[in-house]
Formats: C-alpha cells, sequence, structure tokens
C-alpha cells in the first residue's frame, strides 16, 4: 500500500517568517545585503515591418559597476524579445519561467508563440507577487497579428504604445523618441503618398502659370519657364517612379533610421543618467526573422596601456628605505674573447 | 495521485511474483498498431502505421509521432490518451531540466525521467499503469540514441526494435536486415519494408507516419510528399 512519493517543487509565494528576525537585526545595526539593481535604460519602438528593442549594458549595485556588459535583452521566443530593468535576478528569473511555458505552449499548440501570450503570463506572475518581483519590462515582437510592444510593470500593469522606455534612464530616452519619432519613421506609405501630394501641387500650379500668363509677348519667356517648370516636374515623377519601383530601398531606410533612432535613446540615457552607461545592444525582430545586434554600439572603449608606453622620472615615487642584498654567485662568470666571426 | 479512498496500490505482486496489471499492460500494448525505429549511423528514424478507426476521420489531425524537445521525438504502441499524458509530462520535464541546469536535456536523462513517471503509476495508489510502450529517439552530445520504455518502467537502448501487433515478425525482419553502418536513408527504407511485412491493405503514405532525426540536431516528422519519395524508392 505504498503511497508514492512525488518530489513535489516547493509551493511560490514569499514566507515572511524571517521579517521579525530581520528587523530585530537591523535594530542592532547590521544590515541587511544589498541586491544588484540594473540602474538602466531600455527601449522599444515600433517601424513599419516590425519592432525594435534597445538596452544600455551596465548592472549597477549601488554606486558600484557590477558588470561592465551584461545582457539586458532576453530571449522570450523566436519571435519575441524582452527587455528588463529593475533588479536583475527577477528579470532573468521571471523571463526564463515564461520563455520555458511559452516553450511548452508552442509544442502543445504547434503554432508560433503570440506577444500577447508572453505578456498575459508576465503580468499575472508579476501581479501574484504585488510588486514584489520587481521586474520592469519592454515586451516586443512580432506574431501572426502583426509587431506589438508593451511595457510591464512590476505591479503587473501593463501598456501597449508606438514607443516605450523604462528603467533610470527613461526620461533621457523618452526625450529623444518624443521628439524625434514621428519624423524619421513614418511608413513608406505615407512617404510616398505625401510626395505624391506634392508633385501634384507643383503640377497644378505650373499649370495654372502656363495658363495664366498670356501668349503673345511673353510668348518665349513663358515657354522657357514652363520648360524648366516641366523639366522640374518630369524629374519629380520620375523620382516617385523610382521610389516605387524602389520600395525596399525606403523599408531599409526605415529600419536604419529606427536603429538611429533607437541607438541615440539608449546613448542619451548612458551619457545623462549615472545608472546606465557602457555599450549599445539592439535586438530588430521582424516577420521570420530576428537579428539580435549585441553591442551595435561601443561608445565607452577602455583606453589601456599605451602602446607607447610609459616612462616615469626617478622622483615620482618617493624612496622611504633603501636596502641592497648582494645575490651570491652561482656560477663563475669566465671573461670570454669577444666573439670572433 | 490516489483518493483518500484509494491510497492502496492496484497493481500486486501474484503468488508467482508477476505484477499482474504490468502483464495485461503489455497486452494492451501488443495489440496496438505496429510502430518500430531503427538507429542508424548518423541519426535515427521511427515509424508507426496511422490506422484510423473511420475513413471518416480528418487524418491532417493526427499525429502520432510527437516532439518532446527540438531533439527528441517520441511514437507509441498501445493507447494513444495515455501517450499523450506521458508526452506532456516529458515535455515539462525536459524545460524544467533547462531551467535548473542550462543544458538541454540528454536522451538519457529525458528517457529516464520517462520511465520514472512510468513506474510510479505501477506503485501509486488509485491509478492504473500506462498502456503504451514509447520509443524515443534522440540526437545529442553521445549520438545517436533509440530507447523502448515499457508500462513497467524499464528501458532499454535498442539498435533497432519494433512493437505492437506485428511485433515477431517485425523484430525478426530487422534483425535479419539491420547492419550497424547503416545510414539514415537505408534506415528509413528498412523501416519502410518492415512495416510493409505485416501491413493490413495499401501501404501509403496517408497511413503511415515517420519521423527522423540526423546530424542537424532537429526531430521533424516528414511530411506525406517525402513518405510518396521515399515509398517510390522501395518498390
Amino acid at each position: 500500500m505504498a503511497k508514492a512519493r512525488v518530489d513535489l517543487p516547493p509551493k511560490g509565494g514569499f514566507s515572511f517568517d524571517l521579517c521579525r528576525r530581520n528587523e530585530m537585526l537591523t535594530k542592532k545595526g547590521i544590515q541587511l545585503p544589498g541586491f544588484r539593481k540594473t540602474g538602466t535604460t531600455i527601449v522599444g519602438l515600433i517601424f513599419e515591418d516590425g519592432v525594435i528593442l534597445g538596452a544600455d549594458t551596465r548592472a549597477t549595485e549601488g554606486p558600484i559597476v557590477a558588470d561592465k556588459n551584461c545582457e539586458k535583452i532576453h530571449y522570450m521566443a523566436p519571435n519575441i524579445y524582452c527587455c528588463g530593468a529593475g533588479t536583475a535576478a527577477d528579470t532573468e528569473a521571471v523571463t526564463d519561467m515564461v520563455s520555458s511555458q511559452l516553450q511548452l505552449h508552442r509544442y502543445a499548440t504547434r503554432r508560433e508563440s503570440r506577444v500577447i501570450t508572453a505578456l498575459t503570463l508576465l503580468k499575472s506572475h508579476l501581479f501574484s507577487y504585488q510588486g514584489h518581483v520587481s521586474a520592469a519590462l519592454v515586451l516586443g515582437g512580432v506574431d501572426v497579428t502583426g509587431p506589438h510592444l508593451h511595457t510591464v510593470y512590476p505591479h503587473g500593469s501593463t501598456d501597449t504604445l508606438p514607443f516605450a522606455t523604462m528603467g533610470s534612464g527613461s526620461l533621457a530616452a523618452m526625450a529623444v523618441f518624443e521628439s524625434k519619432y514621428k519624423e524619421g519613421l513614418t511608413n513608406c506609405r505615407d512617404k510616398c503618398r505625401r510626395l505624391e501630394a506634392e508633385l501634384q501641387l507643383a503640377g497644378n500650379c505650373t499649370s495654372a502659370a502656363v495658363r495664366r500668363s498670356p501668349v503673345a509677348e511673353e510668348g518665349s519667356r513663358e515657354m522657357v519657364v514652363s520648360r524648366r517648370k516641366r523639366r522640374e516636374i518630369a524629374s519629380c515623377s520620375s523620382r516617385l517612379h523610382l521610389l516605387r519601383e524602389f520600395g525596399e530601398w525606403i523599408r531599409e531606410l526605415a529600419r536604419e533610421d529606427g536603429i538611429q533612432l533607437v541607438g541615440e535613446a539608449i546613448c542619451s540615457g548612458i551619457f545623462n543618467d549615472l545608472g546606465s552607461g557602457s555599450n549599445v545592444d539592439v535586438c530588430v525582430i521582424t516577420k521570420g526573422k530576428t537579428d539580435y545586434l549585441r553591442n551595435h554600439q561601443l561608445p565607452n572603449p577602455r583606453t589601456y596601456i599605451s602602446s607607447r608606453g610609459y616612462s616615469f622620472d626617478r622622483g615620482y615615487t618617493e624612496v622611504l628605505s633603501t636596502k641592497i642584498t648582494p645575490l651570491k654567485l652561482k656560477a663563475e662568470v669566465v671573461e670570454n674573447d669577444a666573439m670572433e666571426e | 495521485m490516489g483518493d483518500s479512498q484509494y491510497s492502496f496500490s492496484l497493481t500486486t505482486f501474484s503468488p508467482s511474483g508477476k505484477l499482474v496489471q504490468i502483464e495485461h499492460a503489455l497486452m494492451a500494448v501488443g495489440s496496438g498498431q505496429t510502430s518500430l525505429g531503427i538507429k542508424a549511423a548518423n541519426g535515427v528514424v521511427i515509424a508507426t502505421e496511422k490506422k484510423l478507426p473511420s475513413i471518416l476521420v480528418d487524418e491532417a489531425s493526427v499525429q502520432k509521432i510527437q516532439l518532446m524537445t527540438p531533439n527528441i521525438g517520441v511514437v507509441y504502441s498501445g493507447m494513444g490518451p495515455d501517450s499523450r499524458v506521458l508526452v506532456r509530462k516529458s515535455r515539462k520535464q525536459a524545460q524544467q531540466y533547462y531551467r535548473l541546469y542550462k543544458e538541454t536535456i540528454p536522451v538519457t536523462q529525458l528517457v529516464r525521467e520517462t520511465a520514472t513517471v512510468m513506474q510510479e503509476f505501477t506503485q501509486s495508489g488509485g491509478v492504473r499503469p500506462f498502456g503504451v510502450s514509447l520509443l524515443i529517439a534522440g540526437f545529442d552530445d553521445s549520438g545517436p540514441q533509440l530507447y523502448q520504455v515499457d508500462p513497467s518502467g524499464s528501458y532499454f537502448s535498442w539498435k533497432a526494435s519494433a512493437m505492437g501487433k506485428n511485433v515477431s515478425n517485425a523484430k525478426t525482419f530487422l534483425e535479419k536486415r539491420y547492419t550497424e553502418d547503416m545510414e539514415l536513408d537505408d534506415a528509413v527504407h528498412t523501416a519502410l519494408l518492415t512495416l510493409k511485412e505485416g501491413f493490413e491493405g495499401q501501404i501509403s503514405s496517408k497511413n503511415i507516419e515517420i519521423g527522423l532525426i540526423s546530424t542537424d540536431r532537429k526531430f521533424r516528422v516528414l511530411t506525406p510528399a517525402e513518405i510518396e519519395d521515399y515509398l517510390a524508392e522501395v518498390e
């Protein structure tokens, strides 16, 4: 009648048994050990085809830099990545756990994971821990329903945004986004439409000018003007034609614009926020392809020993005392004749 | 596992020292559809009959060969629903292993975990043993591997094995045909021939399933078109 003792994993949640003891210890003057927080700048934005995520690479423990080049962009699924700010252990553990759950879900459903699934798993976990799991995340990815970008706060609330920043450097990064986002990243369809509208306007103006000018005296001049204008319009429409043909080229521009904007925002965080620093990591997620650009920018190179070497004059270092010990001669030095040949 | 009323195991020893329930479970396996596996020098192939209870069943929705991890696949003989439970548990265990050791689970470890689950159900209160035998095929750092796990929880590594209805004929056939240095393609052909041996009716890409894994370490189930190609080669 044996009942198999199956090893159940320990039940989740926090046990607050030791809180009284900790209080007593702090009263006695013993300090609680600190934990590693990531003073961070993490950003995300949606562009034409997908999502771009960016992060700095400094992990701090109070005033000390604990890791100069840590990875803050975590893998969730082949098409979903997540930047994490807050306590490093919390962000790592929570993203690992949800990534695992997503994998199991993929096996069961035999479908690509959706961003909203990752979002719901994260937020329900964080909510159940009532903010004690200090993880602030920027979650982005592309699935069958399109590109998505969300922010998740430690208490479990979420936002869905076209561009987002989190971490101690979020204000610096958001300043960059708010001023530059619309400009750099209108989608190419918009660009084409605007160009067409402008050309229409130019075309109308010119044809109106041609119609209104008197034919007789101004004949030659008008002809010259209109020919020049006509050339302008022709060159414009050929450009539009080129643009239509090279739609890909414009899309590339949007992607490069996006990466550049993200890089700028992170750099703004790196240089203006004390908790962020070192390098820029970028992750570009599009339908079917993900580019993880680790250390995309290295704006803080470490200057090591100069190759020229250093020369220090005597007297730079104060000599306190001198003791000379002659070494015992182990070998006899025989004076040789100078080498011939 | 086990209600309060059934805190005693239903699998008990007979006077001759056998666990009768496990014997019966093996009978259930033996009346299931034939499945087999062959370990080649550069990969493993597993295959099974896919006879559906009626022509009205949507055969595209049925998949007997399942993935446990990207580099480990499994096929069963016996009761389908029981195999689903095992596959689900094994997948979860593979994920837990990864979370704990940050290493993709080796094939032997996964087999051991699965076998442990099957053994627990022969010794727990109120439950019955699983009515399936599993053939687990995987490729990891130790190379290609093929394991068979029985309802009792015992497992062995095989070079080639078969289970289900036609097991004795199939095993004899495999014993004759198997060579140590077989390539994966040859192994697939041999598997098809073995299935053909005891097949009732006409073999086609619609009523068999083949899964294989080679040095790329990605387990995949062949599409009907690919099976057609292999069948044409075998003819």
